[in-house]
């Protein structure tokens, strides 16, 4: 399976990593670049319920890196080690308890707007409808089994990547993914016969 | 029920296991969600991002530093303002001690241990003197008592 995007350049990546580290804090600019899509799509995969805040945790994610990045100890790439941290954010962000219901404002919506200085929302992904039949299909598995599932087929991360991101041996990534994926078929086969 | 709950979980693991070679029509729908899933890149709402992120590190830069400070002058404030005040109190002994104004209380000793000079004590001074006269003095002195 292609990626996305090519994979990040580890020597690029510590060589702005230790600038960071010396106190240049426009330094994590290219980090953030370099791996922002790729944090996108992990959070949007796996905050279920929560995935229209997707755009904020990705922002909480690399700030959370920045502050642990001198703690960051270099025995991992970066991209492991941002993932890893954007894999538990992730989880702790989609165990909260679920947002309230707000009633739609537009005036609010315009005054938000503004205070963002113009900014708008990132583009609306692709085939909506198709990515919301996902999310209820994911929703079907457990968190461990929607994370391994997300990294694989959407991020398209080896094996070795993801077993270093979750700390498990790539046999065991494999196992997992396995099971994931017949859960998947699973949960896909009774929504079928569900809905004829 | 249980038979075939049992043959299901096989034939999606039997599935599962062929996915990445030839899949099931099945298998092939839902990597096209996937696929569906794999938005690109966005420049433009990475680079908003870090705008924003931007502005938060600097902001929390701001406040580590003030905290730092704050927290040292908490932490040893008092202990750095004691030892500043020994060595005050040390440098002004030093300089009392050793420096020009150092003759000033000896002297002064001196002159305040002349006036309050007990009577038998007076009486030592021409034992030890020198002089003849004020050794006659003294005996007819002490002869008279």
């Amino acid at each position: 399976m292609g990626l996305v995007s090519p994979p990040p350049e580890a020597q690029d990546d510590s060589a702005w990593v230790a600038r960071c580290k010396g106190g240049d804090p426009d330094a994590f600019e290219p980090l953030v670049l370099r791996h922002a899509g790729r944090v996108r799509r992990l959070a949007w995969g796996l905050l279920g319920e929560r995935r229209e805040e997707a755009e904020d945790v990705v922002q909480e994610i690399f700030l959370k890196a920045y502050l642990a990045l001198p703690r960051f100890r270099e025995d991992a790439r970066f991209s492991t080690w941002l993932y890893r941290i954007a894999v538990n954010h992730c989880r702790d962000v989609a165990r909260r308890a679920p947002p309230p219901h707000v009633e739609f404002d537009e005036a609010r919506v315009e005054s938000l707007a503004d205070e963002r200085g113009g900014e708008s929302e990132p583009e609306v992904p692709l085939n909506p409808g198709r990515r919301e039949e996902l999310h209820r299909l994911l929703g079907e598995l457990s968190e461990r089994q929607r994370r391994i599932l997300v990294m694989r087929e959407i991020e398209g991360l080896s094996y070795e990547e993801i077993g270093g991101i979750l700390r498990i041996p790539p046999g065991t990534v494999r196992s997992r993914l396995n099971r994931a994926r017949a859960g998947l078929l699973r949960a896909a086969g009774r929504r079928k016969e569900g809905g004829s | 029920m249980i038979i075939k709950r049992w043959s299901e979980w096989r034939a999606s693991l039997r599935r599962a296991g062929e996915w990445e070679g030839a899949p099931d029509p099945g298998v092939r729908r839902l990597k096209a969600l996937f696929a569906a899933a794999r938005t690109p890149d966005n420049p433009r709402a990475d680079a908003q991002l870090w705008r924003r992120l931007r502005a938060q590190i600097r902001s929390i830069d701001r406040k580590e530093v003030a905290a730092s400070l704050n927290g040292a002058i908490a932490s040893f404030g008092f202990r750095f303002a004691g030892a500043a005040a020994c060595a005050l109190a040390l440098a002004i002994g030093l300089a009392w001690s050793q420096g020009p104004l150092s003759e000033g209380p000896a002297a002064t000793g001196a002159q305040l241990a002349s006036f309050v000079e007990a009577p038998e004590e007076a009486l030592n001074g021409p034992l030890q003197a020198r002089s003849g006269d004020d050794l006659l003095q003294f005996i007819a002195y002490a002869s008279n008592r």
